[in-house]
């Protein structure tokens, strides 16, 4: 978990205006390489309007995204060249509800990359094994539950073999029986040096996790520490408020 | 996107074209030049039986209306519409660069038909008989065909006895039109004027030509009267009043 | 009975038999077939175009002039009676040109119908998850793959009954073809009866009508089976 890697994402000054509400106002920021970032904050902080921002489902009234060195806030580039390489999970999942879970998995891989159908599914079955879904491959995401739903989402982005992973809540929809499967997925994840941006509420997480926690508030971000100081040592008055109400 | 709109676009030219390229205008100067000619008539009307059985059905083209028939042959979608003798009267006067034809293409027997046994077939052959006699026919045809004289009136104070349904096609000038949003014409005037003298208040009902006979015959109408032909199809479904009127069929055709 | 029976013998041989009078109900029911088969591909093609140029006005607010011609397209077609359109087409649309009826036929209910399948296929699109559109859009799909990949076979599942219903609407409306003397099952089985005067044909033309609503209601309902199944 090399911290001092070079910088994936560089964020620049952002700002997201809707009407006179300013959801982002002014954030700049660096994901580097390997680094697990957890995003905290009260509702309406702008943390996951950050996190969808950063592969511009959000665009940005002001300010600028590079990924990779590109300006992706340039709106002559293609995005959807540059979204292959960051993937994506949703709080509510977002399976294709008509695709069985195979086909959910490799649909982008054999449309986008250009993979074979057997190639994909090899890489497909090779995923679902790693979340213990495998004897799930045919079936259709209706027959999930919440859990495996997200298990399979996690999969979906990772077969696109991304260089970063976006999560937003993951865990919020979901029974509290049912987190930790997902939570143990995303950990295996870190420990195998993929870059994450993790907005959150799941405090634990971020402790054990992540590698920098940034506390969200009024579009800013407050406050930035490792877990450890983040959490023991707040300084900002918003923050030790948010603290006290989830620890 | 860009691709399927000029596709659509593409499929819709050719469509046209094909559709244009279809068939060359007939000039029509006499009646043997039907023979292979497009003929416009009104639906079931005895011009449409006339000229489906002489040149095929696949000749004749039927619109709902005569005045439809008359502008698809302004437009020289047919060659020729075969039609009454009054209404085309009407309709060429009404329309530049229509004519025609000098040889009437059929004559033909107009009668008020009735549901089979009924007893107003022999009023009504008494009533027309004396309008007849007396010059209230003609009245009403000097009228309507050469605009002299006046319409039918009825004399003051009647009393009616009962109420007749009439039906008709109020689209068939000057047996029977509108104007000032009221059916009148010869077959109007002429019913009104049997009905004052049999006793009976006349109501008109308009409807396709094509239900006449069966609103008779089912007894939604207690006569007819739109220019009906006598023919030996439409006597067996229903009894016909001695004819009141010799009409002619003749051929319109472009100048 | 007996001469119950021997009456309506004579009246059908009378209405379908001589002079091969059937030939005009089954010319007809070509001629019907026809032009509800193409209005259908034409209707279908182009509600899907408006339809999607609509929706994509909507998410993305993209695409305002045609936005703006597809809407006035809608509200015209929809706002006037189907023969009025009819009788437009023949004669003001091609009033100097000698089409064929059954392209005058194929455009106006083709013209028709798309107004109606562009509102259908429109609501379809919106009622899929907006969740979709953001999974398609974050795995690297294009607007365009997106709506052909994901959107649009969701879409088409939730409408299928009311496509099924408009295409059913089309059938029966295709009756008023008669208007520009084009000869369908309506019209033939209206010239056979003004032969006639018969009640007959009437009876005719109804009961093929209903045969074909209800053997496509019957295909529809084994499709949206088939694509219920494919979910569970």
């Amino acid at each position: 978990m090399s911290v001092n890697g070079e910088v994936l994402i560089h964020v620049e000054d952002l700002y997201k205006t809707y009407g006179t509400l300013n959801a982002l106002d002014g954030v700049t920021e660096d994901i580097r390489k390997g680094e697990v970032v957890v995003v905290v904050g009260p509702s309406g902080s702008g943390k996951s309007t950050f996190l969808r921002s950063l592969n511009l489902l959000e665009i940005p009234t002001k300010g600028k995204i590079y990924f990779e060195d590109v300006d992706i806030t340039d709106p002559k580039i293609d995005i959807d060249l540059h979204r292959r390489k960051m993937g994506m999970v949703f709080q509510h999942f977002n399976l294709f509800p008509h695709k069985t879970i195979l086909e959910n998995i490799t649909l982008a891989p054999i449309k986008l990359l250009k993979k074979s159908k057997e190639e994909a599914n090899a890489r497909a079955m090779q995923l679902l094994e790693m979340v213990g879904l495998a004897e799930k491959a045919d079936a259709y995401p209706s027959q999930l539950s919440g859990g495996q739903k997200q298990r399979i989402a996690i999969v979906r982005s990772l077969a696109m073999e991304p260089d970063v992973m976006l999560f937003d809540e993951p865990t919020s929809a979901l029974d509290p029986e049912m987190v930790g499967e997902v939570l143990e997925i995303m950990k295996q994840l870190a420990k195998d040096g993929m870059t994450m941006v993790v907005v959150t509420h799941e405090m634990g997480f971020a402790k054990e996790v992540g590698t920098r926690v940034l506390f969200f508030d009024e579009g800013k971000v407050k406050e930035q520490n490792a877990p450890k100081e983040f959490f023991e040592n707040p300084q900002d008055e918003r923050l030790k408020e948010f603290l006290s109400k989830v620890l | 996107m860009k691709k399927l709109v000029s596709l659509l676009l593409v499929a819709a030219m050719v469509l046209s074209m094909v559709a244009c390229g279809g068939k060359e205008v007939k000039k029509i100067t006499s009646i043997d030049d039907l023979e292979g000619a497009k003929i416009g008539v009104q639906l079931g009307t005895t011009g449409d039986i006339y000229a489906s059985d002489q040149y095929g059905a696949d000749n004749v083209e039927q619109y709902n209306k005569g005045a439809e028939a008359v502008q698809a042959l302004k437009q020289n979608k047919i060659d020729a519409v075969i039609i009454d003798n009054e209404p085309a009267k009407a309709f060429v006067a009404e329309n530049e660069g229509l004519k025609i034809l000098e040889t009437p293409y059929e004559e033909e027997q107009y009668a008020h038909a009735f549901q089979k046994g009924s007893k107003l077939v022999a009023e009504f052959n008494q009533a027309i008989k004396e309008l007849k006699e007396d010059g209230t026919f003609d009245a009403i045809v000097a009228y309507y065909i050469e605009g002299k004289g006046e319409a039918y009136k009825s004399p003051e104070g009647i009393e009616y006895k009962d109420k007749l349904v009439m039906a008709t096609n109020a689209e068939f000038p000057p047996y029977e039109y509108y104007e000032n949003e009221t059916i009148i014409g010869i077959d109007v005037d002429l019913a009104r004027a049997i009905g004052d003298k049999l006793g009976y208040e006349i109501e008109i009902s308009d409807m396709a030509f094509d239900s006449i006979i069966g609103a008779v015959q089912a007894g939604k109408a207690d006569f007819a009267a739109a220019g009906l032909t006598i023919t030996d199809d439409r006597k067996e479904k229903v009894d016909f009043a001695d004819s009141y009127y010799t009409g002619v069929q003749v051929v319109i055709v472009n100048e | 009975m007996q001469a119950f029976i021997q009456e309506f013998l004579d009246d059908f041989q009378r209405n379908f038999i001589v002079d091969n009078r059937w030939k005009y109900i089954v010319d007809g029911l070509e001629t019907t077939l026809l032009v509800t088969f193409l209005a259908l591909i034409l209707g279908v093609v182009l509600g899907f175009v408006v339809a999607i140029i609509r929706a994509t006005y909507d998410k993305t607010k993209k695409l305002k002039v045609l936005n703006w011609i597809c809407n006035i397209y809608i509200t015209v077609i929809r706002g006037t009676p189907v023969v009025v359109q009819l009788l437009i087409i023949m004669y003001v649309v091609f009033a100097s040109v000698n089409i064929e009826k059954v392209v005058v036929a194929v455009l106006a209910f083709g013209l028709n119908s798309g107004a109606y399948v562009a509102e259908i296929v429109r609501s379809g699109i919106m009622s899929v998850d907006e969740g979709q559109f953001e999974a398609g859009r974050s795995l690297g799909f294009n607007y365009v793959q997106t709506m052909v990949h994901i959107i649009m076979p969701q879409a088409f599942k939730n409408i299928l009954p009311a496509l099924g219903n408009e295409f059913i609407v089309l059938l029966k409306e295709t009756s008023v073809a008669g208007y520009v003397a084009l000869r369908d099952l309506t019209k033939g089985g209206d010239i056979i009866r003004s032969r006639t005067y018969s009640y007959m044909p009437l009876i005719a033309t109804a009961l093929i009508y209903l045969a074909l609503v209800m053997g496509f209601s019957k295909l529809l309902g084994l499709l949206e089976r088939r694509l219920r199944n494919n979910e569970r």
